[in-house]
């Protein structure tokens, strides 16, 4: 990490770090209003959103592509870097969840 | 501010599904006449004691909004101050939620409304499984539905009673109807019989555009145009290095951010904003 400078925000980063919030609610928040809306049009497996087809809005397929860290270079960011708490499993799944 | 951006996202996706799917999609964007002015502070406090809220806070409330008082400059010399009745404070941080207690009214008659089928909401998904009716945030109102006379004539229905009971009154001919796949024929007509004009998507919602593309450039043509409004004004010259970082970083971190915090910029963009940022900073020979 470089530490120094004049502490003027680097917009891009600024910018991801904003859309990034997106999906941690994602993980989270799945009773409001705009969860169950993308839930209806994408469909919902294992607790994530589907990317959806073709018929994906542009602005959920930029979201998709900032979770999975598409074109960022960073890998898949926000995967690596949260974990899980295994509560009464109803929202785990051995198989497909690691 | 989260809960601004989810109005937004659902207006947005909403929107989007419609053209995707060929949906029909009647949008209301209502105007309400001088919003804060015309609560009633009586029907207020009525509000929240149906909303079970203790006695303690809706008295904490009515003394914050209720024992102003006011008075006028007539030629230069101030009046005797007088209470005020109704209406909330402009520019108050209290007053967006409280307006929105005061709205509850509408929401719950756009409920009765659904509830008694007077009212049929859009649906979101391939068995249009989501209900949406309407969408609010503070006076900045969306009322969605199905494309039919019916929710027309509800809509009047509801708005106009609206008045009535919360003497909150909407302006019609700042209101806009505008719909996806609907002939417009139809839509003129039904915005002569509402009263106002058709208007046309992408429009404005809570300050963002909805239904518009963020990867055209021409789409953050306003955020720029107010970067560089705040930072190419002449007085900024006479400033020093210090004060010009203060106001670089006050900029930044006002202007951009509602719009960064729903919308990826394109590269472009970003690097346009960064030059004029380093313009800012260079153009007087401080250096960075």
């Amino acid at each position: 990490m470089v530490r120094g400078g004049l502490g003027v925000r680097r917009l891009r980063e600024f910018n991801l770090s904003l859309l990034g919030k997106w999906c941690w609610r994602l993980l989270g928040e799945k009773e409001g209003l705009w969860y169950r809306v993308l839930k209806a049009r994408y469909g919902e497996v294992g607790g994530r959103i589907q990317e959806g087809g073709r018929d994906t809005c542009s602005w959920w397929q930029m979201l998709c592509h900032v979770r999975e860290g598409v074109g960022l270079g960073v890998g898949s960011w926000i995967d690596e870097n949260t974990r899980r708490v295994v509560g009464d499993g109803r929202n785990t799944f051995f198989w497909t969840d690691n | 501010m989260f809960w601004l951006l989810k109005g937004i996202f659902i207006a947005n996706e909403a929107v989007d599904e419609a053209r995707r799917s060929n949906k029909k999609l009647l949008l209301f964007k209502v105007d309400f006449e001088k919003a804060y002015y015309s609560v009633d502070l009586k029907y207020l406090n009525a509000v929240m004691v149906n909303m079970n809220f203790p006695m303690l806070w809706r008295k904490l409330i009515s003394e914050c909004v209720g024992t102003a008082t006011a008075s006028v400059l007539v030629n230069g010399s101030p009046t005797e101050e007088f209470p005020i009745e109704r209406g909330l404070k402009q520019g108050d941080r209290l007053s967006p939620f409280l307006f929105l207690l005061a709205a509850e009214g509408f929401a719950a008659m756009m409920k009765a409304a659904v509830s008694n089928n007077l009212f049929q909401p859009y649906g979101v998904g391939r068995q249009g499984e989501v209900m949406l009716s309407h969408l609010q945030f503070a006076d900045d109102t969306i009322i969605m539905g199905k494309k039919c006379w019916l929710n027309v004539r509800s809509i009047r229905a509801v708005l106009l009673l609206l008045e009535e009971v919360l003497g909150l009154k909407v302006n019609f001919s700042k209101s806009m109807l505008t719909g996806y796949n609907i002939p417009h024929t139809w839509l003129s007509d039904a915005a002569s019989a509402l009263n106002c004009r058709t208007g046309t998507i992408p429009f404005v919602y809570l300050g963002l555009s909805i239904g518009g593309d963020s990867r055209r450039l021409s789409f953050w043509k306003p955020v720029v145009d107010r970067i560089t409004a705040r930072l190419s004004s002449w007085h900024n010259r006479f400033l020093s290095f210090g004060g010009r970082l203060v106001l670089l970083k006050f900029v930044l971190s006002s202007l951009p951010v509602y719009f960064l915090s729903f919308f990826k910029a394109p590269t472009g963009i970003i690097s346009y904003i960064e030059s004029i940022f380093k313009r800012f900073f260079v153009w007087l020979g401080g250096g960075v």
